[in-house]
């Protein structure tokens, strides 16, 4: 996602407040919506927020925002339960970062830290540095792709989605797992009995070349591994 | 002297005898002055993080069925639809014929992601921390009652972060609650007050359907609301606590009120209301009429506003009687 050209709305999260910012992505996302009704539209109305300087839960419990652009780092739930939007974070996102997300797509281009995507249900989040421990923990739909590498208690508890990592991952990987696909690039320090290896096919190839396209990394997702639960519990 | 209207304090035993504690004499002089005429008000009112708003439940009710008892969806929607003319509050999620209210609370599940269609213009919040683990299967009725935190929550401090993103997501308007099964319910009433949430519901028996016997008596009532509200003073806070248990009548919901609690279940009180089905007696014209008609009592709750106003009674009688001497927590 570029920088948004044109018609582009600012805010400064170091002079203004969260529920302000909270109060304009609302109205943004009724702007939004009014747009993309007319058939005529001409352009979508872009975001860009600066000042983010690790601020907790900005943009949590918000949905159709449409394009937004974060200029620095979140804090913690960033973009909580995010929805039928593309934001793009510019720097890292903290703990929980695009927790409970239900589509849409989601990009930081630094690290994530601790439970990356929790308890996601759908769309796509793309981390294009490193997640620290329990990436993809209960992920229930979503698609994760994480360019680096992930720490330990990668996809614990995944009931069903997908979880990419460019890198190698930490000790436990896939603890829990009852559903969805791990593919791992590099090495793993430990891997779960929860999970078994199985063979790379042409599908998975697809969908990690498509999931990386839609995350604008290059891959031609042939080096990866493929990890599954052993049984599905439902 | 004025006499200290707190200080005089009954003996337990005493107490317990007598169902629950009136308030003594020398506070009932000159009711017309003290303009005491009137039913002393028990609404419980739990404020929100932003203080221009709270929420109040008046009577102090709350009833779990429509998210418990299973009812086929007419059925459910007939029930919140006759709970919402009553103003009693209700958990379970938005029913598309039904306009959003204030008296539904919003639910949160175990390890369930956060829907935030179900916590539009809900008047509040309730996050369920008990259940089976995802990864486990429930081979019993009561283990999907086993306390538990939600598998996201890696440290004990991160459920405040979950508190204060609810009340963020809702633009502090909501109050935000949690249900617990008891199990060590002083650690677990202190540990959920420290993670800041506006109100507790300890479950002490839980409803899982419209029949009486449908019922699950998970701890004793008494202790639980006891440690419940000791853990209450010993914080010093402002959390409210409500109490689902077996209340059958006025009395015993005004004596669990008298021990602390703001608000109760009124569960297993309209489970013992619903009348009794009794089908006509077989090989006659009434048993096969019956066989053929449709079932209309699954969907009707007309029962349902005379239960409630006879209990409503029950309790303001409890209340002129014993005076509005509450035990504040």
């Amino acid at each position: 996602m570029e920088k948004p050209s044109g018609s582009c709305l600012h805010f400064d999260l170091e002079s203004e407040s969260i529920p302000q910012l909270r109060s304009l992505l609302l109205a943004h996302a009724t702007a939004t919506n009014a747009q993309s009704a007319e058939k005529d539209a001409i352009e979508a109305t872009s975001l860009y927020v600066c000042g983010a300087k690790g601020q907790d839960f900005v943009g949590a419990g918000l949905r159709d925002i449409g394009e937004v652009v974060v200029k620095g780092s979140l804090g913690d739930y960033g973009f909580c339960s995010f929805g039928d939007g593309q934001c793009l974070v510019e720097g890292n996102a903290e703990d929980f970062f695009g927790h409970s997300i239900a589509s849409g797509v989601l990009i930081a281009r630094g690290h994530a830290k601790h439970s990356l995507g929790a308890l996601g249900t759908g769309g796509l989040i793309a981390v294009y540095g490193c997640a620290q421990d329990r990436a993809a923990v209960g992920l229930q739909g979503a698609d994760i792709v994480v360019r680096g590498s992930v720490a330990n208690y990668a996809g614990l508890g995944m009931q069903s989605g997908t979880l990419i990592v460019g890198g190698s991952a930490g000790l436990h990987l896939g603890q829990g797992m009852s559903g969805g696909t791990i593919y791992l690039r590099g090495e793993a320090e430990s891997i779960s009995p929860d999970v078994e290896e199985q063979r790379l096919r042409e599908p998975d190839r697809l969908k990690i070349g498509m999931l990386m396209l839609k995350s604008n990394i290059k891959s031609s997702g042939k080096e990866f591994r493929v990890y599954r639960a052993l049984r599905e519990h439902f | 002297m004025t006499p200290n209207r707190s200080s005089p304090e009954m003996p337990k035993s005493l107490d317990k005898q007598n169902g629950f504690r009136c308030e003594p004499l020398f506070g009932r002089i000159d009711p017309l002055i003290k303009g005491r005429t009137e039913i002393p008000s028990l609404a419980c009112t739990i404020a929100c993080a932003n203080t221009h708003s709270a929420w109040t439940l008046d009577p102090p009710f709350f009833t779990r069925l429509p998210a418990e008892a299973g009812l086929p969806l007419p059925a459910k929607r007939a029930l919140i639809s006759d709970i919402q003319n009553l103003q009693i509050a209700w958990l379970g999620d938005p029913t598309a014929s039904l306009p959003t209210h204030r008296n539904r609370v919003a639910s949160i599940q175990l390890d369930e992601p956060i829907d935030i269609a179900s916590l539009d213009n809900a008047g509040a919040i309730e996050l369920q921390l008990f259940g089976v683990p995802f990864h486990t299967y429930a081979n019993s009725r009561l283990a999907r009652w086993t306390p538990g935190l939600p598998i996201e929550l890696s440290h004990f401090e991160q459920l405040a972060k979950k508190v204060n993103l609810l009340k963020s997501m809702t633009g502090g308007n909501c109050p935000v609650g949690a249900a617990m099964s008891p199990g060590s319910v002083y650690d677990d009433v202190r540990y959920l007050i420290d993670s800041g949430f506006d109100y507790i519901t300890v479950l002490c028996q839980v409803q899982y359907g419209m029949s009486p016997s449908q019922a699950l008596e998970l701890s004793s009532l008494e202790q639980s609301v006891e440690q419940a509200v000791k853990a209450l003073r010993d914080s010093g806070a402002t959390t409210k606590l409500m109490i689902a248990g077996n209340f059958l009548d006025g009395k015993s919901i005004f004596r669990c009120l008298q021990m602390g609690a703001s608000a109760v279940s009124i569960d297993a009180y309209l489970a013992h209301s619903k009348p009794k089905e009794i089908a006509p007696p077989k090989e006659t014209l009434g048993s096969v009429l019956t066989a053929f008609a449709p079932p209309t009592s699954t969907t009707s709750f007309a029962w349902l506003a005379p239960a409630m106003t006879q209990l409503i009674t029950e309790l303001q009688d409890c209340a002129l009687y014993a005076g509005s001497h509450f035990v504040t927590p």
